[in-house]
């Protein structure tokens, strides 16, 4: 019932996962990092927003077949992540990782991450308030 | 994925390794500065790194990437009816990554030194030696340029990172 | 000396003050408009669980536009708690009132 009532109602469910993508994605660009010098390994990454179809369209298509892809958007709760190599064709000389591509993606997922969790303090802020009675 | 700042930050990225690609040429040139001899007999030919934007590479990169018969999505959702709207491809999406930089290594086609110096195994009948076309001097402000604009492109991610921080703070 | 009427006090009266400016109808309830108002605030929650579920899902989303949304709305719904307050406040007021 609180669960329900309290935490689904709030839509917290988009920043909880993207927490995971983030968590998710900064073992993988770590374990690109520690490999930098290890011969035969190849760059991977964590996909997740490309399996979002149509992530830039508002419209939802109607799905009148169970055999119609989601057409449009895609919900993000039925979207799994997954580790895949890169495919790069970069050469540091041992492997292909770049290792300037890996920092700045984990510069980037760092601050994707921070956003998250600030968006997300702020809901249970709001939770907070609305339970309390008043703006705490 | 093109997102303001996070967009910013990627074609730094692009310059970061565009930059050591630089940096990995010059020190390749003066490694072999008095490379006479090579593989295939001839001295040592200077590289040079050449930076252009990146587009249409990303994009067939992309393409030979997405595999169709793995990716459902490579070839966009599934239209049964004409009437059905058209979803994104995968392709398209990562077309819209946006321009970066990057640095190709192609060969110098300037003309060997030449030096007199019979004593040399390398030197003709005549005592000529043929020598890279490598001048260390070139080479060593190539050197400082590549570093400088690490440094550029290394303030231009923390600009981006202070900024995304500020924001972050409204 | 001429004395100013008395009327003019009348500008006190809101809807006096607001009467040049494009009011709402007088006729709305005060229960209309505070369901109005919630409505407001209900929207701005709305607009910025679309700016961050974008976010999520990788479109092209500036941090300053989720960040203002995100305060923008977190106000409101203080100012609405605050607003319901005074008002169950000024209900007590009057409970306790001796007639």
């Amino acid at each position: 019932m609180i669960r329900h009532g309290l935490f689904e109602a709030a839509h917290l469910g988009d920043l909880k996962q993207a927490l995971a993508v983030y968590a998710n994605r900064h073992r993988v660009v770590s374990d690109n990092i520690a490999n930098v010098e290890s011969a035969g390994y190849a760059a991977r990454e964590y996909r997740f927003e490309e399996y979002l179809a149509g992530a830039r369209l508002r419209l939802q298509g109607a799905r009148t077949n169970p055999a119609h892809l989601a057409l449009g958007r895609r919900e993000l709760a039925d979207t799994p992540g997954d580790v895949r190599p890169t495919g790069d064709d970069h050469d540091n000389g041992i492997n292909n990782v770049d290792i300037d591509k890996e920092m700045t993606d984990l510069a980037t997922n760092d601050l994707s991450y921070r956003l998250a969790t600030r968006l997300l303090s702020m809901k249970y802020q709001t939770l907070r308030s609305a339970i309390r009675g008043r703006s705490t | 994925m093109s997102k303001g700042l996070f967009e910013a930050i990627r074609i730094s990225g692009s310059g970061l390794s565009g930059q050591r690609v630089k940096m990995d040429v010059v020190a390749r040139n003066l490694a072999n500065a008095e490379t006479t001899r090579t593989e295939d007999g001839t001295p040592y030919r200077r590289e040079r790194a050449v930076f252009r934007e990146i587009l249409e590479r990303r994009v067939q990169a992309q393409r030979e990437r997405l595999d169709p018969a793995n990716d459902e999505f490579a070839n966009g959702p599934t239209r049964t009816h004409p009437n059905h709207l058209p979803g994104l491809t995968a392709l398209q999406l990562a077309d819209r990554e946006g321009v970066r930089t990057e640095a190709e290594v192609a060969p110098d086609a300037s003309e060997f030194r030449v030096i007199y110096d019979p004593g040399h195994p390398d030197a003709d009948e005549d005592g000529y030696v043929l020598m890279p076309n490598v001048d260390v001097v070139t080479e060593m402000v190539d050197l400082i340029t590549a570093s400088r604009a690490y440094e550029a492109n290394i303030s231009a991610v923390q600009a981006a990172k202070d900024m995304f921080n500020q924001a972050l703070k409204i | 000396m001429a004395v100013g009427g008395i009327r003019a006090l009348g500008s006190i009266d809101p809807r006096l003050a607001y009467a040049g400016q494009a009011a709402p109808t007088p006729r709305t309830s005060f229960g209309e408009q505070l369901q109005a108002a919630i409505r407001e605030v209900d929207g701005l929650q709305v607009a910025r669980d679309v700016m961050t579920e974008g976010m999520v899902r990788g479109e092209p989303t500036e941090v300053h536009e989720i960040m203002t949304a995100a305060e923008e709305a977190q106000l409101a719904f203080e100012l609405m708690l605050e607003v319901r307050n005074k008002l169950l406040e000024a209900y007590q007021e009057i409970m306790r009132m001796q007639v």
